[in-house]
């Protein structure tokens, strides 16, 4: 798909769309700074999620329940991890496949792993202004 | 009272013997610990809990050369943190307390670090009678929470992170200047020798002040683009600035949602205990002090042995709970709690 460009105040209509694409997980890459957790607030918000949620960089991963359902948004951050080990001994496969969302940041530092399974890439960059983002969903 | 405490919420394996809140022996597992390693502990291995506890157990249970058998209670860390890594502490801890029927204490990691103050030689214990209220800041790599104490045990968060810990923020923002991460220690190094007025940043939640949060996002986001934009090799002298102007930003952020807080909330607060790694950082002291002599609030750091993650303040704060007879009563009750607030109860 294309690259698109979004202002801050239009990430809600993002997220909803991310949310239409029914991803089990989606993989988020760009720079520091870019806005990968931002949008995945957005996306916890557009999914009913009324907990504050936080960067997971320093815990690696954050649950929630999704409301009025059994299913889980499940939050993860590659950024401190060295190895592929790190990831699955959160017991990533066994989540992945049960419906559940599972949204990762940094993904692109073990891309062979989610080659193995369906991913929703979405890669954030700096746009030309301030509050622009250049955003490709593959 | 003697208590064996156990931390495994994140990266640390840590075991120590308190009394009341006295530190009788705490140790942490440590890059030295473990020759295999070569010095640098690969991060799997650091958070491979499981391996590790039983020899840090023994090793805080000798060195205040007791036995587990003399001690009143065990207490452990059930929240908040990695589940995984929890869970490692939470079963040791139930299974010691089984083996040498011993009461079991559940702790707030969060609390541990607010009461982590207490075990400073200079601490006034008199302000726990509460005639004013007492406030506490944590600000650490995963935490950045402002929490009214009502009484040891019943807390208030007054203000709090909306996306990244000061920690956090610090260490990334070293990274966007290439220094290896975690690199809050470096950018603190660089800042010092920089000017904090060369660049100018935005103050994260200008004109949003009555909400009481932080966010850390838009000013790290701010800053890749202005790093970004010089286009050149950095000299040395520009990377001080930048991290002189990152971290003047960062700071004066926390301290201005402190200071609109106490307003806020018409606290006639004269006492703040601060804890978390973050405070490690001189200038971060420099102006929490500052603060604190202009509001006239006395300002009570966590003793830098005690900044980082660790096991004597989980037993610290677990003396308390002891006194109140806070027991975890059915073991099999007793599971990690990644998301517990501090506010909440077990």
């Amino acid at each position: 798909m294309a690259s698109r460009v979004f202002t801050r105040d239009k990430i809600n209509v993002l997220a909803r769309e991310i949310i239409n694409l029914h991803p089990g997980i989606v993989a988020l890459t760009g720079p520091l700074g870019a806005g990968k957790t931002t949008l995945i607030k957005e996306i916890a918000r557009a999914l009913g999620i009324r907990e504050n949620v936080i960067s997971p960089t320093y815990v690696l991963e954050t649950e929630y329940r999704i409301p009025d359902t059994h299913k889980l948004f499940i939050h993860i951050d590659c950024y401190r991890m060295e190895t592929v080990d790190e990831l699955i001994r959160l017991g990533i496969e066994k989540r992945i496949n049960q419906n559940n969302i599972i949204v990762i940041e940094w993904a692109d530092k073990f891309p062979y792993f989610f080659k193995r399974y369906s991913t929703t890439y979405i890669n954030i960059s700096l746009g030309e202004k301030e509050n622009e983002r250049i955003v490709e969903i593959i | 009272m003697k208590i064996l405490a156990i931390e495994t919420s994140c990266d640390e394996t840590a075991a120590a013997v308190v009394e009341n809140t006295s530190i009788l022996s705490s140790v942490k597992f440590t890059q030295t610990s473990h020759a295999e390693f070569g010095g640098v502990v690969p991060s799997l291995a650091k958070r491979d809990h499981e391996v590790k506890i039983d020899e840090i157990i023994q090793k805080a249970i000798v060195n205040c050369k007791l036995k587990i058998e003399n001690l009143d209670a065990i207490a452990v860390t059930a929240g908040p943190g990695l589940a995984i890594a929890l869970e490692v502490g939470i079963s040791k801890a139930k299974e010691l307390a089984i083996k040498f029927n011993k009461p079991l204490i559940a702790v707030n990691h969060i609390e541990g670090h607010l009461l982590s103050p207490l075990a400073s030689p200079n601490f006034q214990f008199s302000i726990f009678n509460f005639q004013k209220p007492v406030l506490g800041l944590i600000v650490s790599g995963g935490h950045t929470e402002l929490i009214l104490i009502e009484k040891i045990g019943k807390y208030k968060i007054l203000a709090q992170t909306l996306d990244d810990a000061l920690g956090e923020a610090l260490d990334k923002a070293a990274r966007i200047l290439d220094m290896p991460y975690p690199g809050g220690a470096l950018l603190e190094k660089a800042a010092a020798l920089g000017n904090p007025k060369k660049y100018l940043l935005p103050l994260p939640m200008a004109g949003k002040e009555n909400r009481n949060e932080l966010s850390y996002s838009g000013l790290k986001a701010a800053f890749a683009r202005l790093v970004s934009a010089q286009k050149k090799i950095l000299s040395t002298q520009e990377i001080n600035d930048l991290a002189a102007s990152f971290q003047n930003r960062a700071f004066e952020h926390l301290i201005r949602v402190i200071k609109k807080s106490i307003e806020h909330f018409s606290l006639s607060t004269e006492y703040l205990l601060v804890g978390g790694g973050v405070i490690a950082n001189t200038e971060l002291r420099k102006r929490l002090g500052l603060m604190g002599n202009d509001l006239g609030i006395e300002v009570y750091f966590a003793p830098m042995e005690l900044t980082g993650d660790n096991a004597a303040m989980i037993g610290i704060a677990a003396s308390f709970k002891f006194t109140k007879k806070q027991f975890v009563t059915d073991f099999d009750s007793l599971d990690r709690l990644p998301r517990w607030r501090i506010d909440q109860a077990v």
